[in-house]
């Protein structure tokens, strides 16, 4: 008597799997058969139609194949969720590649950029080096392996191709350091003056002449592997004539050893529109006299004798001569020389008895009359070419001829000077003054 | 009776039955119906899976028996089912025993 068809009772089943049990599905269905078989044989006992028995087994056991679906489920209940794990995990593991597909990406793509961006700096180098090498190439030093920087100057007379300019000290200055590095090279027979290797830096240097004069200060940098090569073009060297300078002051003037004082500054000379000028002091002072021309201290240096210190000799402006009196001097020819600020001094006089400087030629101003804060302290002293005649004169002197400077004085400082004279009387100047 | 109060004491009341000796799922609910005096009626619903579900937590071992020419299921308590079965009665029992106080005993009329 077979109640239930395998079959109804197996339609509850899902889909086989390939990891269920073999005997599974086959031991629930018997279970449940079973089950039913012995539920229907008690209700043929109470009833003998097997239809109505039948019903009511299954309407109090319920969908059989509900009940064989549900304890398949729990039977596969691990198993399933392990698949379902196991999918998720399979799942989080493809996003997780996915993601780290797309980070590759993008650091290949970051390599790439920076690749470009390294590739273009060392393009940026090499061409850097080029051009270190042409620069080298071009200034004479085309040596492999490079060379350490190094400093050359070339000295030529009167054009860039003209004849080597020899024994020109060049001073070289290492810019950037308190007190600068200087160092000093002569040019030889070839007129180069070599400084050999180098640091790196910003430098200056000048070139003087053996006959005084400085060039202009030459600014430059030095590169890394760079032999620089500077040319200079010296002016050639000037000729001697023969100077003579006086003043134009009236015979009376003259006996009465009035001499003209004016400011000498130093030469210049003019060489591819650089201006060389003379090494000498920035001011100097000249007293043209009948007798011939002396230079003199700077007025505001010496205007206090020391006869001044003893109380003997009135605080007077003083003027000392340091030199011995020109005739006709020797004079550099072709640089150029400026006179400026005329005044008019006479010999100091001294009380009888004085054993200062009564045998150094000592003057006084006596036109422009000096200020009376000239008699004070030097320091309080105004600028000494304030009371100065103006005067602004340029001479050249031309070799192979006596060059005659003549340093002409106003009529109203020769009228001023008699003024004076006349109201302070001085004795005739003997030629020991 | 109300399945709400059956809930929780089905899993007890099958090792209690397979406590006797193997028996199979029909004679069980049998057992619970006439032991209980028809007070407790196993659906069937609810008994299969209790009994798949003790099977897999080892404390039940089924084995099979050909009857009559059908296969049957058969289940017997093992060590850790016959330990469980006490540990449950005794909780039961206490259980009852609280609700026994509370409720009071039941009235002569």
């Amino acid at each position: 008597m077979a109640f239930v068809d395998a079959r109804e009772l197996s339609a509850g089943f899902p889909p086989p799997r390939d990891d269920e049990p073999p005997s599974l599905r086959q031991d629930i269905v018997d279970e449940l058969a079973d089950h039913l078989h012995c539920a229907l044989r008690r209700e043929l006992l109470a009833t003998p139609d097997v239809v109505a028995a039948r019903k009511r087994v299954i309407e109090r056991f319920g969908d059989p194949g509900q009940i064989a679906r549900t304890l398949w489920t729990q039977a596969m209940w691990s198993k399933i969720m392990s698949q379902r794990f196991m999918l998720a995990v399979m799942g989080l593991m493809a996003v997780v590649c996915f993601a780290l597909a797309g980070v590759a990406a993008w650091a290949v793509q970051q390599q790439r950029t920076a690749a470009a961006q390294q590739q273009q700096a060392l393009a940026e180098v090499m061409e850097r080096v080029a051009r270190l090498a042409e620069a080298k190439v071009s200034s004479g030093t085309n040596a492999a392996p490079p060379a350490p920087s190094s400093i050359r100057v070339q000295l030529t007379v009167g054009s860039p191709n003209g004849a080597p300019a020899s024994d020109h000290p060049v001073v070289l200055r290492q810019l950037g350091f308190d007190p600068g590095k200087t160092a000093t090279e002569d040019s030889n027979e070839k007129g180069v003056a070599d400084f050999g290797y180098c640091d790196v830096g910003r430098y200056e240097f000048t070139v003087k002449t053996p006959w005084e004069f400085t060039s202009p200060v030459t600014q430059f940098r030095l590169d890394p592997y760079v032999a620089h090569v500077a040319t200079v073009v010296c002016p050639a060297t000037p000729e001697v004539a023969n100077v003579s300078i006086t003043a134009a002051i009236p015979e009376d003037l003259k006996k009465l050893g009035v001499g003209a004082l004016v400011r000498l500054n130093p030469g210049t000379v003019t060489q591819d529109e650089h201006t060389w000028t003379e090494r000498a002091p920035s001011l100097r002072y000249l007293v043209v006299r009948p007798e011939g021309w002396e230079i003199v201290y700077s007025p505001h240096e010496q205007s206090v004798s020391e006869g001044s210190r003893k109380g003997d000799l009135p605080r007077r402006w003083h003027i000392i001569g340091i030199g011995t009196l020109q005739r006709a001097h020797r004079w550099l020819a072709g640089p150029q020389y400026s006179v400026q600020g005329l005044r008019l001094v006479v010999p100091a006089t001294f009380p009888p008895g004085f054993q200062g400087r009564n045998r150094t030629r000592t003057y006084e101003q006596i036109v422009p009359k000096p200020d009376d804060k000239w008699e004070s302290e030097p320091w309080q002293r105004g600028d000494p070419t304030a009371r100065t005649h103006s005067l602004d004169l340029a001479f050249v002197a031309e070799p192979g001829k006596l060059n005659e400077w003549v340093i002409p004085v106003p009529e109203e400082l020769i009228r001023e000077a008699r003024e004076f004279l006349k109201e302070n009387p001085r004795p005739t100047p003997t030629d020991e003054q | 009776m109300d399945s709400q109060l059956l809930w929780g004491t089905v899993e007890t009341l099958i090792l209690e039955v397979i406590s006797h000796g193997p028996t199979y799922g029909y004679e069980i609910a049998q057992t619970v119906t006439s032991r209980s005096k028809g007070h407790i009626d196993l659906k069937e619903g609810s008994l299969y899976p209790a009994l798949h579900r003790l099977e897999q937590q080892r404390l039940l071992v089924a084995f099979w028996q050909e009857v009559d020419g059908r296969r049957r299921k058969y289940y017997k308590l093992s060590a850790a089912g016959q330990r469980s079965l006490d540990q449950r009665k005794a909780e039961w029992r206490a259980f009852a025993a609280g609700v026994q106080g509370v409720l009071g005993a039941p009235s002569a009329g």
